[in-house]
């Protein structure tokens, strides 16, 4: 039953991986035949691929009970990294919503098959369910990884906006004034750029107090200059930069498009940089 | 003089200064994730080379974000933050509390957003349409007359220009906590064995003792092991006294600290205290008659007249093969011989009996020391509610943002009104806005 159950979660977590390259290619195809059908393919696979990953993961939920370890699968890299896509997934499906960025469902699309394909096939991650160590019994865990995550996700949609902006962008200036018209307009990009790094913003802030929150619960101080803290914090301010140079300064278009790619390289390094690269208190990324 | 204090004053006023600073921050905090900080001296020694070493500890740079430069980037930039603050908020108040009712034609017509619509009626009724139509759609319009006509002003999102000030005020607030916290505050661990007590703790930094008011003594410590060896729970059961009386009592886990008179202590780790006791079963080589015994290290034990037994050594892994022995015979308390015994080869051993019994050796009954972290942090309740603050003042900065109408009716009406508007920034969304307010107004004219 247990092997049954644990085949299961990380079988439907290999099939949604395979469904978003779908999604990417029908994305992909809409961008260069410019047909609708291809996009709403597109986002309807999409659709399909983020049910599978959710039936996934509450698989592994439920396996993790019936490990007597019980827990959240967000506490190590393979689940983390999975989860992560499943916050960009549903960021992008929110702002589709909102704001009709189908086209963004291409990078989205890429980003959510890069980390649950790092996460599968990588031999550096086990996909194996891990019992909590002391520490990670928290009810802080929940809200500080989701908090992050969502945080995480708006900023990575930022991303993909701002480099849409530049595409469409240097199209326009290479062409003598055409417009790329199957992208969204650079006005509209700029904003929804903007948008999603203030919405980032937000939910780090969060995600870093409630880190910090739970730090004070756990070992009695609130700020320690671990590496994980740092970088966040160095993230944080980073489109902190961002905002004040766009509100005090007028930077919008292409330079604030620049300035998004480049926050969203920290973001990386913050997530998975630290983890893979530095030492300290964040365990999920060691193997 | 008055001059140099202007001088700074204007220096710190810039929001240059802070984004310069932000930067400069960011690039030196890189540092000190780079470079682990706070390791012994022989550690660094051995990485980077005497010289290195020399170069980067005379920058602080193995402590660096308690270095007085890294201390003093932060100075500045909460400096830089509280000024550029008290220079703006006056005139952000003035503009609120007064705000521009009617505005020069030459400047209405200047904005980006501006449309000028034909209303075939009085201007009486123009007047009344309006003003229904905006506080159905908009807000209630203000009423005003200047020399060109009459004006009808509209604002909305004002909250978000308290937002940065709120947000920059949580800053201060979080800066006076975290000052309050490293004066009268203090961050210490202890470890402690099972039984033990002590009212005397070691600051992390800087290792001194320092003396608690009260004494910690634990009573117990459990540390319980998932199947693979990773620790699943460590919990101490500890109680607090004063003069010789019991004050507290808790069984602290790693998430459920336990505080008195502000000072909280939380379980941070444990460690190995080696082995305390050791189960072993004798048993007659016809198996009639057996004997769990419990012994503690080189604790004598008389197996049948005058022979006798002890646990001389322990090893938790005998050259792979597992918890081992060491067992000394006795004859009349002189040591006649060792024997070693593994716990996972019982039969190792064979036949050898001692005074007729055969032993085997069941298991070891480690010890662990309990690995304590005291604290105390009287400005943690300002870094929270500055936190709390800062996440308020990012949400009214952010999601909100202020823009104004004017509608202008000629006084010479001649069937024409122009509604035109400005945002302080979202001006992407704001077009969106007009273009709707544009769109709901011509409605409302049919």
């Amino acid at each position: 039953m247990d092997m049954m159950a644990h085949q299961t979660n990380t079988l439907l977590l290999s099939i949604a991986t395979f469904v978003y390259v779908g999604a990417m290619f029908l994305y992909l195809f809409g961008l260069v035949f410019k047909k609708k059908f291809l996009d709403a393919g597109g986002f309807a696979i999409f659709i399909l691929a983020f049910l599978i990953e959710t039936a996934g993961l509450i698989a592994r939920w439920i396996e993790s009970y019936h490990l007597n370890y019980g827990h959240i699968p967000i506490t190590n890299l393979y689940e983390s990294l999975i989860f992560l896509s499943w916050t960009v997934a549903i960021m992008y499906i929110i702002v589709d919503l909102k704001y009709k960025a189908r086209k963004l469902g291409f990078p989205v699309s890429l980003l959510a098959f890069m980390f649950m394909a790092y996460a599968s096939f990588s031999p550096n991650v086990s996909s194996r369910i891990e019992p909590l160590v002391p520490a990670l019994k928290s009810n802080w865990l929940t809200f500080h990884v989701v908090t992050s995550f969502f945080g995480y996700s708006a900023f990575a949609l930022a991303f993909g906006a701002s480099v849409f902006y530049l595409i469409s962008d240097w199209y326009t200036t290479h062409t003598n004034g055409k417009v790329l018209s199957y992208l969204p307009s650079t006005k509209v990009l700029d904003d929804l750029s903007y948008k999603l790094i203030i919405v980032g913003e937000v939910l780090l802030a969060i995600g870093i107090i409630t880190g910090a929150a739970w730090a004070d619960y756990a070992w009695g101080r609130y700020w320690s200059w671990d590496p994980k803290e740092t970088w966040s914090l160095i993230t944080f301010l980073i489109y902190i930069v961002y905002i004040h140079l766009r509100y005090s300064w007028g930077w919008h278009g292409k330079s604030a498009a620049i300035f998004s790619i480049i926050g969203f390289m920290f973001v990386l390094f913050t997530y998975l940089g630290v983890n893979l690269v530095l030492s300290g208190l964040h365990s999920y990324g060691s193997t | 003089m008055d001059k140099i204090l202007d001088k700074i004053w204007r220096f710190f006023s810039s929001v240059k200064l802070a984004v310069v600073l932000i930067l400069v921050i960011i690039a030196t905090a890189i540092i000190g994730t780079v470079i682990q900080q706070n390791l012994p001296d022989e550690m660094y020694l051995q990485h980077y080379g005497a010289s290195t070493f020399r170069l980067l500890n005379f920058f602080d740079l193995f402590d660096m974000y308690h270095s007085w430069w890294f201390e003093l980037l932060l100075i500045l930039f909460i400096m830089n933050v509280i000024v550029c603050t008290w220079e703006r908020l006056p005139a952000i108040f003035k503009m609120l509390s007064k705000p521009k009712l009617q505005i020069p034609v030459e400047k209405l017509n200047a904005f980006k957003e501006k449309e000028t619509i034909s209303y075939k009626g009085t201007k009486e009724a123009l007047m009344t349409m309006l003003s229904s139509k905006f506080r159905e759609i908009y807000k209630e319009p203000i009423h005003a007359k200047s020399e060109d006509g009459d004006f009808l002003y509209l604002e909305k999102g004002r909250i978000a220009r308290f937002g940065p000030y709120i947000t920059h005020l949580s800053l201060v607030i979080i800066f006076i906590g975290v000052l309050i916290g490293s004066f009268f505050g203090f961050d210490a661990y202890v470890n402690l064995d099972q039984g033990d007590a002590t009212n005397i703790v070691k600051t992390i930094r800087g290792s001194k003792d320092l003396t608690l008011p009260f004494t910690i003594r634990c009573n117990n410590f459990k540390i319980e092991f998932y199947d693979s060896g990773v620790p699943k729970a460590y919990k101490s059961d500890l109680t607090l006294l004063n003069g010789g009386d019991a004050v507290a009592h808790k069984i602290i886990d790693v998430n459920q600290p336990l505080t008195y008179k502000g000072i909280t202590i939380y379980q941070a780790s444990y460690g190995q205290a080696g082995a305390s006791s050791f189960d072993i079963m004798l048993s007659r080589s016809d198996n009639k008659n057996k004997d769990d015994v419990s012994l503690n290290l080189n604790q004598q034990f008389r197996v049948k007249d005058n022979t006798s037994i002890a646990v001389l050594d322990y090893s938790a892994n005998y050259q792979g093969f597992g918890p081992t022995i060491l067992v000394g015979i006795y004859k009349d308390n002189k040591l006649q011989r060792t024997s070693i015994y593994l716990q996972k080869y019982p039969d190792f051993h064979g036949a050898e009996a001692i005074g007729g019994y055969k032993l085997r050796f069941v298991k070891a009954n480690e010890s662990f020391y309990t690995g304590l972290q005291v604290a105390k942090d009287p400005g943690a309740p300002y870094v929270a509610t500055g936190a709390i603050i800062l996440i308020i003042g990012l949400i009214m900065s952010f999601f909100s943002y202020r823009r104004r109408l004017w509608v202008l009716i000629p006084d010479k009406f001649n069937g024409t009104f122009t509604i035109a508007g400005v945002a302080d920034r979202n001006k992407y969304s704001f077009e969106m806005e007009f273009e709707k307010i544009i769109h709901e107004i011509k409605k409302g004219e049919k």
